[in-house]
């Protein structure tokens, strides 16, 4: 890692952090052990 | 206020790193990174109390109905008992794969119609997805491809499939009928690939598996599994490396289970799993850094959701309870049903017969209500653990095959925990967008969010 990489990092590194994102639609969303599932492909977060 | 007296008796501190404290609610999965320079006990009077006061209800009730709610979404098709391939980790039993059992195409059918029926029993806002799992879903091709065709618009479809027995043309169909695919493929070094995943006979199956993802070639529905043995697990970064550069999506880097025999003597130190995971991982962020184009490692991304968006979480091994008999179940070709793939072939489990019993009455039987019983409040060492509700201490019928007694933790739960610790550096370090996809990460609000 560059030097202003490491001081991106170590800056980003020093901020008390929290946060939660909503899920709008995926309540007991969780659609299945692996990659398929309901979730339109271009929606999902991975 | 006070923390750790009352109603605030939930939050514990862990280490992250050199640099960053975690300050965590377990049950709630409510946490706070805080750089170790900072006054600890006057951020969380200060900053954190009154945040987590606010909040906790809603976090409350929301990680509640996520964990307890029992609603399936998808039903994995064994529809096929035989396989072309003998790979020597393989969940499902030997006899059961050496057996030619396969539904025919009106039992397929009635399965399907008795998924459409379920889903517009439930209000019909939820289309299931129907997924064409092991043992070789393609040796009954002809059959399943039709399912496709007369469904479409009824289900969604999903196959997973070893990848040999494609033709180009199944490919076109597959894509344009929106078919999500799992393709397996162990290594990118040939050698390890056809010691692992070999015909019957011997053969290997690399070049075959290898021709059928350039066939995909970036298709935003294709993912290979790789599933994680001794013999492959050093290979982890340089399999990442190639399937970046065949434009492969997603990958899910899978540890081996030890439900069957086995797959026991090929599962990864803990110690040697850890380290080249995260190597992998590293190398996946590096490459979308330089290229723009993203691999998505799954089964991280999961658990990068898990702590921030529990309830998006796609994979539903890694919470507790986990998904077999709650959001999925798998039917064998006898139509038995199982609460997930992983528990075909051990009768204690099975739930009913999709063929004699209602989707209802095999969703409240005795023998599916027990392994959504299993909660990682009721297994010593997890009840304690800060990461509990983030790991879910999976996978029951792992567990319960190694040592007898599925209230127990993982046989990779050092993993696991390593795994959950990276995930909370990345946060940190403000590099989530590495790992999961930054289109939708903006789409998205925050519940919450205090950054200072």
């Amino acid at each position: 890692m560059n030097k202003d990489k490491e001081e991106e990092v170590r800056k980003k590194k020093q901020s008390v952090m929290a946060y939660r994102l909503k899920c709008p639609g995926t309540a007991n969303g969780g659609l299945t052990h692996y990659m398929f599932g309901d979730s339109p492909a271009d929606k999902a977060l991975f | 206020m006070h923390y750790n007296t009352g109603s605030h008796l939930r939050l514990t501190l862990c280490d992250i790193d050199e640099e960053t404290l975690l300050v965590i609610d377990p049950d709630t999965v409510f946490w706070v990174l805080v750089p170790k320079g900072e006054c600890v006990y006057s951020k969380i009077t200060h900053d954190i109390l009154p945040l987590y006061d606010e909040v906790k209800r809603e976090c409350e009730e929301e990680m509640h109905d996520f964990r307890f709610t029992s609603n399936p979404g998808v039903i994995y098709m064994n529809s096929v008992s035989r396989c072309n391939l003998n790979c020597s980790y393989c969940y499902i039993p030997q006899e059961i794969r050496k057996n030619h059992q396969q539904m025919n195409k009106e039992q397929l059918f009635e399965v399907l119609m008795k998924a459409c029926e379920y889903s517009e029993e439930n209000g019909g806002n939820r289309k299931l997805t129907v997924v064409f799992h092991g043992s070789e879903p393609l040796l009954m091709k002809e059959e399943i491809f039709a399912a496709i065709e007369e469904f479409e618009g009824m289900l969604y479809f999903g196959i997973q499939t070893n990848g040999t027995l494609f033709r180009e043309y199944d490919v076109e169909f597959l894509k344009k009928h929106g078919v999500s695919v799992g393709i397996s493929l162990d290594s990118s070094y040939p050698e390890t690939h056809d010691s692992l995943r070999k015909t019957w006979d011997g053969k290997g199956t690399f070049e075959k598996v290898v021709e059928a993802i350039d066939w995909f070639d970036g298709y935003q529905r294709l993912n290979v599994v790789t599933t994680i043995t001794k013999q492959n697990v050093s290979q982890l970064p340089a399999m990442v490396s190639f399937l970046h550069a065949k434009n492969v999506p997603s990958v899910l880097l899978n540890p081996v289970r030890g439900t069957q025999g086995p797959a026991r003597s090929l599962m990864p130190d803990n110690e040697i799993l850890k380290k080249f995971f995260i190597s992998a991982l590293k190398r996946a962020m590096e490459l979308t850094e330089k290229t723009g184009k993203q691999i998505i490692v799954g089964n991280f991304a999961n658990i990068m959701v898990g702590i921030i968006a529990p309830t998006a979480r796609k994979l539903m091994c890694d919470i507790s309870p986990c998904g077999g008999g709650r959001c999925f179940f798998a039917i064998a070709t006898d139509g038995n049903v199982f609460p997930c793939g992983e528990f075909i072939g051990i009768e204690e489990s099975r739930g009913g017969n999709i063929f004699r019993n209602s989707i209802p009455d095999i969703m409240n039987s005795d023998s599916f209500e027990r392994i959504r019983d299993r909660v990682v409040e009721k297994i010593e060492h997890c009840d304690t653990c800060a990461f509990r509700n983030i790991c879910g201490a999976p996978c029951p019928a792992e567990v319960s095959s190694m040592q007898g007694n599925f209230y127990n933790p993982s046989p990779y739960c050092e993993f696991y925990e390593e795994l959950i610790r990276f995930a909370f550096k990345i946060i940190a370090e403000d590099k989530v967008k590495y790992f999961l996809k930054e289109d939708a990460l903006n789409t998205l609000g925050y519940k919450y969010r205090m950054v200072e």
